[in-house]
């Protein structure tokens, strides 16, 4: 600070701050709203990159659901004897997409309706595992009818509703975006209104402890030349302006004493 | 008028505010919420503009009477404005006119809040809507005198300004600077005591000093959505109570029970009427609800009724009860308290019990002078006669005080609001109360009130605060003697 104080001094130093202050406000502001565009830019690609992959994964969910429902539908009709390792591996990869979505899942709502296709899932199964192999065709096909099927169809609503779930988060995400849009811009237009009104001050404060003693001197300067009146002009600052003011009091005292001495 | 002057006085205001920024933004870390850089920037851009004038402006002790008012009068409005940085830069609920009214309901201790859900702010920004209370209570410029290194005329002005002219201290033969020093004295150790009396009756650390920071400065923001009421803890409510009374007294007079002159806290008549009155209140509330089946029992009436004039009629609008179903009576009753408000020379905002005092004096007089007619009868309080002057003001400010509230009022109405809600909201406003009736009632909020009303209600809370004569002084030019 001393050094400072020594290199700058006075009017300089004054200004020197005053635009450092300034500097800084815009400086602030950029880092800010730098930050702020990081902050919400990986928050939203982030949200964005987990909402697709579990999408992706409700997505696998239904298809492996639509074999599930080919594969009873075969052994119902009787095409096929309906191997239990096969239902074992739609099973676990359901599960798989299941738990992969599970692990996506950051909402209380897109919770709630896993929690349910689990149960539902589960009820499924039972259901399946209780078709009755060794009656007729009419008898599967009206086991199919009265049980299978409402069941299924309950599982279907449910692995949809998880997808439209998903794309409603994602509609939510972009009303975040709008809302992190507004937190991006505050902090710049707050510290560059900050700053106008700073820059605005520094104007009057030129203006009132700069500008108008320079004219004062000049205009009691101009009064002693012309018209011999007393140097009066109060400058209320303690810089360089003031010495001025003293330096030329000095001239214009010494000025009259030779003027006096000479008369 | 000397602007720069003006500038200087006014950013060591904001350099106040700047202070507290930077506290809330260590509760902020401490806690390690979404507030910090929101503080934080404000902070910064605070502490610029308010150095700013440091560097250019050189001192000056000798300011004239329209300097003093508009320093006054912009470190309300500047204070307010900055104090809204925090929250608009936060967002959440916080649009720009709920930013605006949430910081001007703190800073003038109004304490009516526009947000549904107060416990979704992070610590640090409840932190800091209680530190706008703190800092409004004392008086920005209160605060921002004690700083200033030159204490000669200046401060004589400023001081005279922002409080009010009834708040006088002769008895206590004291200067200015004595004033400033027994109000910090007297505000810091109410504060200090606060915290540790809720502490004890079982209140965290943090909400302690934020309930605190509410009713040393008769403001109203708590840190539930429920307010006092979700704490359901008769202790906490019996110590909020008192010292919501005590900090709704004359300063001076608490000062001087303090150091031991107990003669002096009973002797004012002020002290005596404001008691009184408030007792009366809670009789008559309390069986009031009680006689309309509101509560089943005796003691909890008087515990809601009590705890809600209180409440009330300190200015500072907490809840431990809905006044939603409250009968017409007890409502009437909470209106007059709603107008009068608490004493001079305290934190609350308002007409005054000092103005009441003195009107109901002035009819008493008046009564007299009718039956005598060629008598010279004064007013007068505790034996000494009041100057015309000061009886003037009193009625004069009590009828434009009213006025004011009416069209408030008036305005709200047009914005479609019920008339219980446009009443109260405009004269809880006015009297930086807080809650009222209606739509704004004592567990409700103002978030639905229009755009439109948000900026009337938010003009009225600054114009309580700072006294509706201060605004017409400096705009009409007009020169009150007692200052000059």
């Amino acid at each position: 600070m001393t050094t400072f104080s020594k290199k700058y001094s006075g009017i300089q130093r004054k200004i020197a701050l005053g635009i450092f202050l300034i500097a800084s406000l815009f400086t602030l502001s950029g880092i800010m709203s730098v930050f702020e565009l990081r902050k919400i830019g990986d928050h939203i690609s982030g949200a964005l990159m987990r909402h697709v992959q579990s999408t992706d994964a409700a997505k696998q969910m239904l298809d492996k659901m639509h074999d599930y429902e080919i594969m009873v539908m075969n052994q119902v009709s009787g095409k096929a004897s309906g191997d239990q390792a096969d239902y074992v591996a739609l099973d676990s990869a359901f599960t798989r997409y299941y738990a992969q979505v599970q692990k996506l899942a950051t909402t209380r709502d897109l919770q709630t309706e896993l929690d349910s296709i689990h149960a539902v899932f589960g009820r499924l199964k039972l259901v399946r595992m209780n078709m009755p192999l060794s009656g007729s065709l009419e008898q599967r096909v009206k086991w199919y009818m009265d049980d299978f099927y409402p069941a299924y169809s309950k599982m279907l609503t449910r692995t949809r509703n998880l997808i439209l779930d998903n794309q409603k988060q994602l509609a939510q995400k972009a009303g975040d975006l709008e809302v992190g849009y507004y937190r991006l811009v505050m902090p710049g237009m707050i510290a560059t209104a900050a700053s106008i009104f700073v820059l605005l001050m520094l104007g009057l404060f030129i203006h009132v402890y700069m500008v108008k003693p320079l004219l004062k001197i000049n205009s009691g300067i101009q009064a002693f030349v012309n018209y011999k009146s007393p140097f009066h002009v109060d400058v209320v600052t303690k810089d360089e302006l003031k010495q001025l003011k003293d330096s030329v009091e000095l001239l214009i005292n010494k000025i009259k004493n030779n003027s006096n001495r000479i008369s | 008028m000397r602007l720069p002057v003006v500038f200087l006085y006014v950013g060591y205001a904001i350099l106040m505010n700047a202070i507290l920024l930077f506290a809330s933004a260590g509760v902020s870390i401490y806690y390690q919420d979404t507030a910090f850089i929101p503080l934080l920037l404000s902070a910064f851009v605070t502490t610029t503009v308010g150095v700013f004038p440091l560097i250019f402006v050189p001192h000056s002790n000798q300011i004239s009477i329209d300097e003093g008012f508009s320093v006054v009068l912009f470190s309300w409005l500047a204070s307010c404005l900055f104090g809204a940085l925090p929250y608009v830069m936060w967002g959440g609920e916080f649009s720009f006119v709920n930013a605006v009214f949430e910081s001007v309901s703190g800073f003038t201790t109004t304490g009516a809040t526009v947000l549904k859900d107060v416990e979704a702010l992070p610590h640090g920004l409840l932190f800091w809507r209680s530190s706008t209370h703190w800092l409004g209570g004392i008086g920005v410029v209160l605060i921002a005198l004690v700083i200033l290194p030159s204490l000669g005329s200046a401060k004589l002005r400023l001081s005279k300004a922002s409080v009010s002219s009834l708040a006088k201290v002769d008895e206590l033969k004291l200067t200015n600077r004595q004033i400033v020093r027994i109000i910090l004295m007297v505000y810091v150790g109410l504060t200090i005591a606060e915290i540790i009396l809720l502490v004890i009756a079982g209140m965290g650390l943090f909400d302690a000093v934020c309930h605190s920071f509410g009713t040393i400065a008769t403001g109203g923001f708590s840190t539930k959505n429920l307010s006092v009421m979700a704490f359901d803890n008769v202790a906490v409510e019996i110590i909020i109570s008192v010292f919501m009374f005590l900090s709704s007294l004359n300063f001076a007079v608490l000062y001087a029970a303090i150091i031991g002159r107990f003669a002096s806290f009973f002797k004012s008549p002020v002290v005596r009427y404001f008691f009184y009155i408030m007792m009366f209140g809670v009789i008559a509330v309390t069986i009031d609800l009680k006689l309309e089946g509101l509560y089943q029992t005796w003691g909890a009436s008087l515990r809601y009724a009590s705890f809600q004039v209180i409440t009330t009629a300190s200015t500072t609008g907490f809840a431990a009860a809905s006044n939603a179903a409250w009968p017409a009576f007890s409502v009437l009753l909470m209106y007059f308290f709603m107008i009068q408000c608490g004493c001079a020379g305290s934190t609350a905002g308002g007409a005054k019990a000092d103005r009441f005092l003195i009107f109901f004096r002035t009819v008493r007089t008046q009564i007299k002078q009718m039956r005598h007619p060629n008598a010279v009868i004064p007013v007068k309080l505790n034996r000494e006669i009041v100057p015309d002057e000061v009886v003037n003001e009193a009625n004069v400010f009590l009828v434009c005080y009213v006025m004011l509230g009416f069209v408030g009022a008036l305005l709200l109405t047009i914005t479609g609001e019920d008339l219980l809600t446009a009443t109260s909201a405009a004269y809880t406003c006015l009297g930086n109360v807080g809650p009222g009736f209606g739509k704004v009632y004592s567990l409700g909020n103002y978030s639905g009130i229009t755009t439109f009303g948000k900026y009337v209600l938010s003009a009225l809370m600054l114009l309580g605060r700072v006294e509706i004569f201060l605004f017409a002084v400096l705009f009409t030019g007009l020169r009150s003697r007692r200052f000059n």
